[in-house]
C-alpha cells in the first residue's frame, strides 16, 4: 500500500443556506492521480480551495503528511494548484511569470529560472518563452496556467478542470503532460467530463451536491452499476408507446437495468448482442419504432445517472 | 525580499503599459504648468489682482493728479493697480459684484477746494470724504483698500502742505527673498500631486484582486506585509520619479530663479520630504484597496481620502489652527493628524529654511503617522483579501 499523502476528515463547508461540501473524508495515496467528477456546482472547486488552503472549512480537516495544513504555509507549499480559471499576469512574459511565482514560492533564482526553462519546453511554450500573457491565445493561456502549478515542484498538484475550454490539440498535449506526471507526483484533478476522468484518473471520487456519492477505480466504479454492455435505443412513437417499449423491455430480460429518459431507451444487460433480435421484435410489438440504436461500455455517466438519477451535464 | 520582486514585478507591469505610466508621470508636471499659467499674470503685474474703478466727482485738477498717482504706483518696477476711471457708481457697482473689479474709489466733488483750503490754512465746510466701496469680505477689496490707503494719505498731506509722506516699505520673510506665488505654491504642489498615489497604489493592489492574481500570492503563503510593502516599493519609485519631474518642470519655468530655493542642501530636503510622504499615502491606497473591488471603487473610495488631505492640510490655502495638545513647547493641531499637513509644513520649512533641524517636529510627527496608516493598511488588506 502507498503512502498516504493528503487526507481530508468530515470537511464541510456552508454558503449561507447551502451546504457547499458536506463531510467530505478521503485518502489520496502518493503518486496516484486522483479525480473528482460531478457537474457543476457539486462542490468541487469548493473541496479543492478547502484543501489548497484557499478557504477555511467549516468543520473538519486537511491533513497532508499526517500534519493539518491550518497555519502552517510550510505544508501548502508542497501543493501546487491549477485553478480552473486563467490566473496570469497579463503583462508579464512566460518566463517572467513562471520565475517570478518560483520566488515567490521560495525557490532561489538560479532554481527558479532552470525550472521556468524546463516547463516551458515540456509544455512546447519555448518560442513563446518572452511573448507576454496578454498576446497569447486562450489555448496557450491554459498551458500556462497549469506549469504555473508547478514551477516550485510540489509534491501534490491539484488541476480544477484543466482540460476546460481547451482546444482539440491543447487538450491532447495537457492530458499527456498530466499522465506524465503520473508516479512523480500526487495528481488531484477535478472535471465533470467523464472522458477526461475515465482515462486520466487512477481512483475517482463522485460527488454532488457536495457529497461523496462514490470512490474507487473507473473500473471499479462502472462494476458498481453490473456487469455487461448497454444498449441505447431512441424511440419513435408517442408517450404511451414509449413506456410501453420499456415495459416491454423489462418484461424480456427482467435482470437487465432498463430506463427512460424521455426518447432515449436504455438497457444494461450481459449478452446485449445475443439479446436485441428479441428487445427489437418487442419494442415493435410495444408500438414503439427504433429511429437509432447504439450498443457501448458502461461509462462514468452511467455511474452517475444511476447514483443521482441525472447526468452530469444536466 | 519577495518584498523587492513584487516591486520589481509592478514596475515592469507599468513599464509594459506605457499610456497609463505616462499618465502617472504627467500628474506633477501638469499641475505645475496649470499653477504657473495661473500665477503667470501675478509675477509680471500686481495689477492684475488690485483692479480699482474711480469715479472723479472732483471738478478741479486734484482729483485727476491723485488718480495718475495711483496709476504711477510701481511694484518690482511693474504698475501696481489696474486704475480704470468710470463714469457712473452705478456702473462700478455692478463690476463690484461680478468681482470684475476689488474697489471703488470716489473723489468727492468738493476735493481740490478741501485740498486747496487746507493749504490756505482754512477750515473749510463740508469736509470731503473718500469713499472705498467694495465687499469687506473680499479679499481684493482687503488687499487692495490696505495697498492703496497709505498712498491716498501720503497724497492728501503732501498736497495739503503738511509736509512730505511716510510711505511703507516691503520687506520679505527671512530666505523667501522676492518669491512669486508660483515659488511658494511649488511645495505644496508637489505633496498635493504625491496624493494621488492613493488612488494609484490602491488600484495596483485591486488589479491584483480582479485579475485575480492575487490568489496566486495566497497559494504561495506570500504575506500580507510583503505584498504591500512590494507595491509600495513599487509607488515610491513613481514618487520619487514624479517629484523628480514635477520640480524640473518648476525650474524650467522659472522656480527658485534669482533665489536661494535652489541650493542643493533645499533640494535634498525637499526630495526626503517627498519621499517619506509617499510611504502614509501608500498606506491610505491600501485601505483604500482592502474596501475596493475594482479600480471604480479605488478611485471613488480614494478620492474621498484625498479631498480632506488637500483642503485641510494648508496646502491650497492656511487653514485655522485648532490646538489639541502640547508636545514640549510644539502646540499640536487638530490637522496636524493629518499627514499632508505635516508633509507640507516639513516641505516649505526645507524649501525656505534649507535647515534640516528646523524639519524635526513635521517630520517626526510624519513618521509616527506613517508608521500608524501602514501598520493599519497591511492589517486590513491582510484581513479583508488575503485571509481564508
Amino acid at each position: 500500500m502507498t503512502e498516504i499523502v493528503l487526507q481530508t476528515t468530515n470537511l464541510s463547508k456552508r454558503f449561507g443556506g447551502i451546504e457547499a461540501v458536506k463531510n467530505l473524508s478521503l485518502e489520496i495515496h502518493s503518486g496516484e492521480i486522483f479525480g473528482f467528477l460531478g457537474p457543476n456546482g457539486a462542490g468541487k472547486t469548493t473541496s479543492i480551495n478547502m484543501i489548497c488552503g484557499l478557504m477555511a472549512p467549516d468543520s473538519g480537516e486537511v491533513l497532508i503528511h499526517g500534519k493539518s495544513i491550518r497555519g502552517d504555509g510550510g505544508i501548502t507549499r508542497r501543493v501546487g494548484v491549477c485553478p480552473q480559471e486563467i490566473i496570469l499576469w497579463e503583462r508579464l512574459t512566460c518566463f517572467e511569470q513562471l520565475e517570478f511565482i518560483g520566488e515567490m514560492y521560495g525557490l532561489p533564482a538560479k532554481e527558479a529560472r532552470r525550472r521556468s526553462d524546463l516547463l516551458l519546453a515540456e509544455m512546447n511554450l519555448e518560442e513563446k518563452r518572452n511573448a507576454q500573457a496578454r498576446t497569447l491565445s486562450g489555448g496557450l493561456q491554459r498551458r500556462m496556467n497549469l506549469i504555473m502549478a508547478l514551477v516550485h515542484d510540489p509534491e501534490i498538484v491539484i488541476l480544477d478542470e484543466p482540460e476546460a475550454g481547451l482546444d482539440p490539440q491543447s487538450r491532447v498535449r495537457v492530458r499527456q503532460f498530466i499522465q506524465s506526471l503520473a508516479r512523480r507526483k500526487t495528481v488531484i484533478l477535478t472535471t465533470h467530463n467523464m472522458d477526461e476522468a475515465d482515462r486520466v484518473a487512477d481512483r475517482i471520487a463522485i460527488i454532488d451536491h457536495g457529497e461523496l456519492l462514490r470512490m474507487g477505480t473507473p473500473s471499479e466504479l462502472k462494476r458498481t452499476i453490473g456487469e455487461g454492455d448497454v444498449v441505447e435505443i431512441r424511440l419513435a412513437g408517442d408517450a404511451s408507446q414509449r413506456e410501453s417499449a420499456l415495459a416491454a423491455a423489462k418484461a424480456l430480460i427482467p435482470q437487465a437495468d432498463a430506463r427512460l429518459d424521455e426518447d432515449l431507451l436504455t438497457v444494461r444487460m450481459l449478452d446485449a448482442v445475443g439479446h436485441l433480435p428479441d428487445l427489437m421484435e418487442r419494442i415493435r410489438d410495444s408500438g414503439a419504432r427504433a429511429a437509432d440504436m447504439r450498443i457501448r461500455e458502461n461509462t462514468l455517466e452511467d455511474v452517475f445517472l444511476q447514483l443521482t438519477g441525472r447526468r452530469l451535464r444536466e | 525580499m519577495n518584498a523587492f520582486r513584487i516591486a520589481r514585478k509592478t514596475l515592469m507591469e507599468y513599464l509594459r503599459e506605457p499610456q497609463l505610466f505616462l499618465f502617472i508621470l504627467s500628474g506633477p508636471p501638469l499641475l505645475v504648468l496649470l499653477w504657473y499659467v495661473i500665477f503667470l499674470p501675478a509675477k509680471d503685474r500686481l495689477g492684475d489682482y488690485l483692479r480699482i474703478q474711480v469715479v472723479n466727482r472732483d471738478s478741479g485738477a486734484e482729483g485727476a493728479a491723485l488718480v495718475d498717482m495711483l496709476r504711477a504706483i510701481e511694484f518690482e518696477g511693474k504698475p501696481a493697480l489696474d486704475v480704470k476711471v468710470i463714469g457712473a457708481e452705478d456702473q462700478g457697482m455692478i463690476s463690484l459684484r461680478e468681482a470684475k473689479a476689488g474697489l471703488m474709489l470716489i473723489i468727492p466733488s468738493g476735493f481740490t477746494r478741501a485740498l486747496e483750503d487746507a493749504r490756505a490754512g482754512i477750515d473749510g465746510e463740508p469736509p470731503a470724504e473718500i469713499e472705498y466701496a467694495g465687499d469687506t469680505a473680499s479679499f481684493n477689496y482687503v488687499f487692495a483698500k490696505g495697498y492703496i490707503d497709505p498712498y491716498i494719505r501720503g497724497y492728501i498731506q503732501v498736497q495739503s502742505g503738511l509736509g512730505p509722506p511716510v510711505y511703507g516699505k516691503y520687506k520679505f520673510l527671512p530666505g523667501t527673498g522676492t518669491s512669486a506665488d508660483f515659488d511658494a505654491a511649488i511645495p505644496g504642489l508637489l505633496v498635493f500631486s504625491l496624493l494621488f498615489l492613493i488612488i494609484s497604489s490602491a488600484s495596483s493592489l485591486v488589479q491584483e484582486e480582479m485579475h485575480r492574481t492575487l490568489t496566486r500570492f495566497r497559494l504561495a503563503r506570500v504575506s500580507g506585509f510583503d505584498l504591500v510593502a512590494g507595491v509600495g516599493l513599487a509607488q515610491m519609485v513613481l514618487a520619487v520619479m514624479e517629484v523628480t519631474i514635477g520640480f524640473l518642470t518648476a525650474v524650467l519655468l522659472g522656480y527658485g530663479r534669482g533665489t536661494d530655493l535652489l541650493q542643493p542642501m533645499r533640494i535634498l530636503l525637499l526630495f526626503g520630504v517627498s519621499v517619506l510622504f509617499a510611504v502614509p499615502v501608500v498606506g491610505l491606497g491600501m485601505i483604500t484597496a482592502a474596501f475596493s473591488r475594482n479600480d471604480g471603487d479605488a478611485a471613488s473610495l480614494g478620492s474621498i481620502l484625498l479631498v480632506p488631505m488637500v483642503f485641510l492640510s494648508g496646502i491650497l490655502f492656511p487653514m485655522p489652527a485648532v490646538p489639541l495638545f502640547a508636545i514640549g513647547t510644539r502646540a499640536v493641531g487638530l490637522y496636524d493628524l493629518i499627514p499632508s499637513t505635516l508633509a507640507s509644513e516639513a516641505i516649505r520649512k526645507a524649501v525656505t529654511l534649507g535647515d534640516a533641524s528646523a524639519l524635526v517636529y513635521p517630520v517626526a510627527g510624519l513618521l509616527l503617522e506613517t508608521i500608524i496608516i501602514v501598520w493599519i493598511g497591511a492589517a486590513l488588506f491582510q484581513k479583508r483579501k488575503l485571509r481564508t
